[in-house]
C-alpha cells in the first residue's frame, strides 16, 4: 500500500497546475471569441479569391448569373448549368438590410456591389485583353471620348457637369501574373451621379476573371469612398489549379 | 469502514453520473459509519469539519468522509483537450489559405459559428470543476452523490423494470432524433426550428430519391433472394391419394411392418382416437433394412391408402452448392407440409435413403447400440441377400466388409457359404476386431441442413400468419398460439447407423421398424405374383421349394430371378418357364455367372474332391440348412464352393451346431488327406482360418472348450493376462479341440467314401449340380438333372477308386495327365414332383451310356 500511495500522489500535485493552465487557455479563447471580428471576409478558396469587408456591411453569394441581366428563360438548361457552374459571385451591400435585387441601382445611398469569379468560355479567353477589362461594365474608352467630344463642342458646360469622369485608371501588376486595371469613374445618370469603382483582373492564363464592382451615388462615394479604397485594396488573387 | 477510506485510495469509487446508485449507498452507509449514523440529510452538516481535514489529505485511516476518488490527470483534460482541438481547427481552418484572415478574427468568427464546441468544452469545465471539489469537498460530493444523483436514482428505481425501459427507449429516441435534426440543421444552413418545420416537405421531395435507392436495393437483395428461392426448390414432390395406385396388399411378406405402419396411418387420420386419451400421434416412423426388402414400396402403399397429402423428398434434395440451401430447403420444404397439414389435417412426409442426411460426426452412429451390433448382422445378411451379384460365399464377404482383403487372400475355396449365419457373422465379427472399421457416418450435415431439420421437426413453433404475430402483438394482444400440425415423417433407409442419434430420438423418429427378408410366405406369395405375369409350368410345391432355397430373397431379387429364367426359356426359344430354367436362374443370379475357365484335369480331380467332402459332411452332419449349390466352375478368385441356404430361421446356435460348422470347415483338409495320402493343397488355408476362429471365438465366448471363463471378455477388459494359459496355452486348447473335430470329421468322411467319389465325380462331369442333385447323389434317388441311382450301382465304386488312383499316380508326377473321365451317363430332368425313385429304364439307359463310354484303364500308362 504504501508503493501506490507513492505512485498516486505525484499525479495528484500536478493536477492544480493542469487545471490552472487549462482554465487560462480557456479565459484565453472565451475572451478572444468575445466581440465581433474586425471585418467581414469574403472568400472563395476554390478560386483562390478573398475580400475583406467593413464589419457592419453585409454579403451573400448570389444564386447564378441573374445578377447581370440575363434571362434564365432564354438559355437552356445545359447553358444555365453551365454558366452557373462557372460563376461565383457574391453581392454586397453597406446597407443595414441586403437587398439582392437593388445591388447595381445608381442611386444607392451606401455602397454596393459585387465580386465576381468568372471562368471564361475557351472563345472568351482567347479574344479578352487587358484593355477590354476597361469596358466589362460601361464602355469607359468610349464614354471618355464622348465627354472629350463634348468639352471640345461645350468647355465650359461640359467640364462644370460631366457625363463621365475617370477619377482613377491604373494597370494592376500583382503576384502569381495576375494583371488587370484598376478604374474609378463617375457616370451621369437619370437618378443623378453615379461613382464606380472597378476593380478587373485576370489570371496569368486570362481564363479567370476576377472582378470586385462597387458603386454608389457621388455623395455616398465622398462619404465612404475611404472603405471603398480599402475594400478595392484588399481584393487579393491566389489563382488555383482548381478551377476549371 | 476500510471501504469508506479514502486514505487507502480504494473507497470513494464513484462516479458522478453512472454510479450514483452505488454512490448512494456509500454515501449513507459513510454517513454511518463516521458519525453514529447521520441521515443523508446531515451530510453536509459535517461537511465544515471534512472541507477543512480533507484539504491535505491524510494517510491515516481516521478519515471515514466519503469523497470522489481523484481522476488521473488523462481523464481530467482528455475531453478539454478534444474539444479544444476541434476548436483550433476549425479556427485555423479559417486562417489557413486566406491571406486576409487574421487569428483574431477568425478566433471570433468561429466562436459564433462554431459555438456548440465552445459551449460543450464550457460544460467539461464544469464538469471538470464539480468533480475536483468533489474530490476535496466531502460535503459537496455527499450533497450531490446522495441528495441530488441519489434521489434522482431512487425515483427512477421507483419505477417498474417495463416502464423504465420504455422511458429510456423514448429518451434515446427523442435525443437522437434532436441529433438528427440538428446534423440537418446546419447542412441545410438553417435553425433547428426551421429545419424541423421544413423536415416533411424535405422527406417528401426525397422521397423519389428514396424510392430510388430502394429499388436499387431491392434489386441488388433480389437477385440473391430469387436466386437462392430457386435454388430451394426442387427435391420434393407432393402427390396426392389418387395420384397413386399401390396398396398395402401389393406389399408381400411384410405384413408385420404393414400392420404397424398402418397403425401409424390410422392414427394419423384419427388423431382423436389417441389425443382424446391423453396421448399424442407418434410423428415419425423409420423403415430400415437390407436394399430391395420394400422399404420404398410400402412408403408407397402408405401415400396410396391414406387420405392425406404425400411429400416425398429425393434422397440429393438437400445436397447442394452453396452452404445455407440445404436449411432454406428444409425450412421450405416444413413451410410446405404445415400449409398441407393445416389444409388437409395431415400430411405425410416420406425421406427416402435417409442417410443422405448425414449425421454430425461423433453423435453419429447411434442405431442399434443395444442390439449387440444388429448393424453389422444386417450388413452381412444384405451381403448374402444379394449374393446374386457376387459370387457365392465370396460375395459375403466383400459385401459385408468391403476391401478388407480377407476372403482375397484366405479364402480361395469356398468361402463361407457352407457356414451358417451365425457362424459367418461370428467370423466376420472377428476380422471387424482385427480391422479398424469406422462406424457411421455419411458426410453431410456441417453445413446445418442437418440441424434445421432436427430443429423443424421438434422445433419451437411460433404463432403462424403476419396478422396473427404482428399485428396482434403490436395491437397488444397475445398472438394466437401455433396449430397443432399433424406431420408423419417417415424414413428409410439400408444404413441406419449412418443416421443421427438425436434424429432418431422419441418425439422425432418414434417408431423403428426393420424392414427384414420376406417370410417364407411372402417369398411365395411373390413368386406367384411374379410368375402370374409370365407363363410358367412350376407346381406349387416347385414354388413352395423355390421360396425355402431363397431365404434371404426380397422383391426385388425375385422379380430379376423370374425374368432371368424368362430369358433363359427364350434362349431355348421356350415361352414357357420350366423348373430348369428357374434353378439356372437362381445359379445365375445368386452366384453369378462363371469364368470361362478350364482346370487342368488333375486340378479338377483335387478341387471336385476338395468341395465333395465339404459337400459330404454337410449333408451328413448339418441340420436346418441345406445345399444349395455345389461347384468347381471359376469365379474370379474362387475354384468352387458349395452354397447352403438356412431352411429355418433360428436364432441361436448350440454348440454342436459350432463344431458341425468346424467339421465342414475341416472337411476339406481332412479329405485331401485321406485321399491324397496325406497330402494337402493350400486352399485348406481359409477353411482352417474359419474353423480357428469359430472355435477360438466360441471357446472364449460361449465355452465350447474345457473352460467356462469369457476369454473374449477378458480381453476386451484388456485383461488377457489374467486368462487360464497357466494351466493349458490357450493355442494348446484350441488346437485340441481341432483335433478332435478332425477325427470326427475324418471318422464321417470315412464312412462315406463312395458319396465323396460319387460327389466328385459329378462335380468332374457337371462342374456345377443344385442341391436337389447332391441330395440325390447321397441318397441314390432321381434329382432334377442327375441320376443319383447310378452310382450306387456295384461298377461305380471300382470305377471311381480306378480313376482316383490314377489321379494319385498324376499327382505323384507318374503320368502326365488323365486317362478320360468315365461318363456313367446322364439321365433326363425327371419331374420333382413325380417324386419317384429313378426308374429302371433311366437306370438302364445309364448303364448303357455308361458301358458305351466308359473305357477308361487305370493301368494304360501315360509314359
Amino acid at each position: 500500500m504504501e508503493a501506490r500511495r507513492r505512485t498516486i500522489r505525484p499525479r495528484r500535485r500536478s493536477v492544480p497546475g493542469t487545471l490552472l493552465l487549462l482554465s487560462v487557455v480557456a479565459v484565453m479563447l472565451l475572451a478572444g471569441g468575445c466581440g465581433s471580428p474586425s471585418y467581414e471576409y469574403v472568400t472563395n478558396k476554390k478560386d483562390g479569391a478573398f475580400l475583406r469587408v467593413p464589419n457592419d456591411w453585409n454579403h451573400r453569394e448570389m444564386p447564378g448569373p441573374a445578377l447581370f441581366g440575363i434571362d434564365a428563360r432564354t438559355v437552356s438548361p445545359e447553358m444555365l448549368q453551365g454558366l452557373m457552374s462557372r460563376e461565383w459571385v457574391v453581392g454586397i451591400d453597406a446597407g443595414t438590410r441586403f437587398d439582392d435585387t437593388r445591388l447595381l441601382v445608381p442611386d444607392a445611398p451606401q455602397p454596393k456591389g459585387f465580386v465576381q469569379v468568372r471562368h471564361l468560355l475557351p472563345e472568351e479567353a482567347n479574344a479578352v485583353s487587358t484593355n477590354d477589362l476597361r469596358n466589362f461594365v460601361l464602355s469607359v474608352d468610349d464614354a471618355a471620348a464622348a465627354q472629350e467630344k463634348a468639352v471640345r463642342e461645350n468647355p465650359y458646360g461640359a467640364r462644370l457637369a460631366p457625363n463621365f469622369l475617370l477619377l482613377m485608371d491604373e494597370t494592376l501588376r500583382k503576384k502569381d501574373g495576375v494583371h488587370g486595371v484598376h478604374l474609378v469613374y463617375q457616370v451621369r445618370t437619370d437618378a443623378g451621379l453615379v461613382t464606380i469603382d472597378q476593380t478587373s483582373l485576370l489570371d496569368t492564363s486570362q481564363t479567370v476573371l476576377y472582378q470586385l464592382i462597387l458603386a454608389c451615388s457621388s455623395l455616398c462615394y465622398a462619404q465612404h469612398g475611404q472603405q471603398i479604397g480599402d475594400v478595392a485594396r484588399s481584393f487579393t488573387i491566389e489563382p488555383t489549379d482548381r478551377g476549371q | 469502514m476500510g471501504l469508506m477510506n479514502h486514505a487507502d485510495g480504494m473507497a470513494d469509487g464513484l462516479d458522478p453520473m453512472g454510479d450514483t446508485g452505488s454512490g448512494g449507498g456509500q454515501g449513507s452507509g459513510g454517513g454511518r459509519g463516521s458519525g453514529g449514523g447521520p441521515a443523508p440529510g446531515t451530510g453536509p452538516a459535517s461537511d465544515s469539519t471534512a472541507t477543512r481535514t480533507a484539504s491535505p489529505p491524510r494517510r491515516g485511516g481516521g478519515d471515514a468522509r466519503p469523497r470522489r476518488r481523484p481522476q488521473p490527470l488523462w481523464d481530467r483534460a482528455k475531453f478539454l483537450l478534444l474539444l479544444g482541438a476541434v476548436f483550433l481547427f476549425v479556427v485555423a481552418a479559417d486562417v489557413s489559405g486566406d491571406p486576409l484572415m487574421t487569428w483574431s478574427d477568425a478566433l471570433r468568427i468561429q466562436s459564433r459559428k462554431s459555438a456548440w464546441v465552445l459551449v460543450l468544452l464550457g460544460l467539461e469545465v464544469v464538469r471538470q470543476l464539480h468533480m475536483f471539489v468533489g474530490e476535496r469537498w466531502s460535503g459537496y460530493h455527499v450533497f450531490w452523490t446522495d441528495r441530488v444523483f441519489g434521489r434522482a436514482e431512487r425515483r427512477i428505481l421507483r419505477l417498474n423494470d417495463w416502464n423504465r425501459y420504455r422511458l429510456s427507449r423514448a429518451a434515446k429516441w427523442i435525443v437522437g432524433l434532436a441529433l438528427a435534426l440538428f446534423v440537418y440543421a446546419r447542412l441545410s444552413h438553417t435553425s433547428v426550428f426551421d429545419a424541423l418545420v421544413q423536415v416533411p416537405s424535405d422527406l417528401w421531395r426525397a422521397v423519389p430519391v428514396v424510392l430510388q435507392i430502394v429499388l436499387l436495393m431491392v434489386l441488388v437483395v433480389g437477385q440473391f433472394v430469387v436466386m437462392f428461392w430457386f435454388l430451394s426448390k426442387g427435391g420434393v414432390d407432393t402427390y396426392f391419394p389418387e395420384d397413386i395406385t399401390t396398396r398395402f396388399a401389393d406389399v408381400w411378406g411384410q405384413d408385420h411392418v404393414v400392420s404397424r405402419v398402418k397403425e401409424n396411418v390410422f392414427y394419423l387420420e384419427r388423431p382423436e382416437e389417441i389425443e382424446s386419451r391423453g396421448g399424442y400421434v407418434p410423428g415419425g416412423i423409420l423403415l430400415w433394412g437390407p436394399p430391395g426388402t420394400g422399404k420404398t414400396l410400402i412408403a408407397e402403399a402408405v401415400a396410396g391408402e391414406t387420405g392425406k397429402p404425400f411429400v416425398f423428398v429425393d434422397p440429393g434434395a438437400f445436397s447442394a452448392m452453396f452452404i445455407g440451401v440445404g436449411i432454406l430447403k428444409v425450412k421450405s420444404l416444413f413451410r410446405k407440409l404445415r400449409k398441407l397439414a393445416l389444409r388437409y389435417g395431415g400430411v405425410i412426409v416420406f425421406f427416402d435413403e435417409a442417410d443422405t442426411l448425414g449425421s454430425r460426426g461423433a453423435l453419429g452412429g447411434g442405431f442399434g447400440n443395444g442390439l449387440g451390433g444388429s448393424g453389422a448382422g444386417g450388413s452381412g445378411a444384405g451381403a448374402s441377400g444379394a449374393g446374386g451379384s457376387g459370387i457365392g460365399g465370396r460375395g459375403i464377404a466383400r459385401s459385408g466388409f468391403a476391401g478388407n482383403g480377407f476372403a482375397e487372400a484366405d479364402d480361395p475355396c469356398n468361402g463361407m457359404s457352407y457356414l451358417s449365419e451365425a457362424a459367418r457373422t461370428e467370423i466376420l465379427r472377428g476380422q471387424a476386431r482385427e480391422q479398424f472399421v469406422v462406424g457411421g457416418g455419411g458426410g453431410a450435415g456441417f453445413d446445418g441442413t442437418l440441424q434445421a431439420l432436427l430443429t423443424e421437426m421438434s422445433g419451437l413453433k411460433k404463432p403462424r400468419g403476419f396478422l396473427n404475430r404482428v399485428v396482434r402483438r403490436t395491437l397488444g394482444m397475445r398472438p394466437k398460439p401455433p396449430p397443432k400440425y399433424r406431420i408423419l415423417v417417415m424414413m428409410a433407409t439400408n444404413m441406419p447407423q449412418s443416421l443421427d442419434e438425436a434424429l432418431l430420438r422419441p418425439g422425432r423418429i418414434d417408431r423403428q421398424y426393420k424392414v427384414g427378408y420376406p417370410s417364407k410366405q411372402g417369398r411365395i406369395r411373390t413368386f406367384e405374383g411374379y410368375l402370374a405375369k409370365v407363363r410358367h409350368e412350376l407346381t406349387p410345391d416347385q414354388i413352395d421349394r423355390l421360396a425355402v432355397m431363397s431365404p434371404e430373397a426380397t422383391g426385388a431379387t425375385i422379380k430379376d430371378t423370374v425374368n432371368e429364367a424368362l430369358v433363359q426359356a427364350v434362349k431355348d426359344d421356350r415361352e414357357i418357364i420350366t423348373w430348369k430354367d428357374m434353378l439356372r436362374a437362381r445359379v445365375i443370379k445368386e452366384y453369378g455367372l462363371p469364368d470361362d475357365h478350364e482346370h487342368i484335369e488333375r486340378e479338377r480331380h483335387s478341387i471336385a474332391l476338395h468341395e465333395a467332402c465339404h459337400a459330404v459332411v454337410a449333408y451328413r452332419m448339418q441340420r436346418g440348412r441345406m445345399i444349395d449349390l455345389a461347384t468347381i466352375e471359376r469365379r474370379g478368385g474362387v475354384g468352387g464352393f458349395v452354397a447352403h441356404v438356412a431352411v429355418e430361421d433360428s436364432m441361436f446356435m448350440w454348440k454342436s451346431e459350432i463344431e458341425i460348422q468346424v467339421m465342414v470347415s475341416l472337411a476339406s483338409l481332412v479329405g485331401e488327406r485321406m485321399f491324397f495320402e496325406g497330402d494337402n493343397t493350400v486352399g485348406v488355408g481359409g477353411d482352417l482360418r474359419s474353423a480357428t476362429i469359430l472355435v477360438a471365438n466360441y471357446m472364449s465366448s460361449a465355452a465350447i472348450g474345457e473352460t467356462l471363463a469369457s476369454r473374449l471378455f477378458l480381453l476386451e477388459q484388456q485383461m488377457g493376462n489374467l486368462s487360464l494359459d497357466s494351466d493349458r496355452p490357450f493355442g494348446e486348447q484350441i488346437e485340441a479341440k481341432l483335433r478332435e473335430l478332425y477325427e470326427r470329421t475324418e471318422a464321417v468322411l470315412t464312412a462315406n467314401r463312395r458319396e465323396i467319389l460319387a460327389l466328385t465325380h459329378a462335380l468332374e462331369t457337371h462342374k456345377t449340380i443344385t442341391g436337389e442333385d447332391v441330395e440325390a447323389i447321397m441318397e441314390g434317388t432321381s434329382g432334377p438333372t442327375l441320376d443319383g441311382s447310378r452310382y450306387y450301382e456295384p461298377d461305380f465304386l471300382p470305377l471311381a477308386e480306378r480313376f482316383h488312383t490314377e489321379a494319385m499316380r498324376a499327382h505323384r508326377g507318374q503320368v502326365r495327365q488323365l486317362h478320360t473321365l468315365p461318363d456313367l451317363g446322364r439321365v433326363a430332368a425327371r419331374e420333382p414332383a413325380a417324386g419317384t425313385p429313378p426308374a429302371g429304364a433311366s437306370t438302364a439307359s445309364a448303364s448303357s451310356t455308361r458301358e458305351t463310354t466308359a473305357p477308361s484303364s487305370p493301368e494304360q500308362p501315360d509314359d
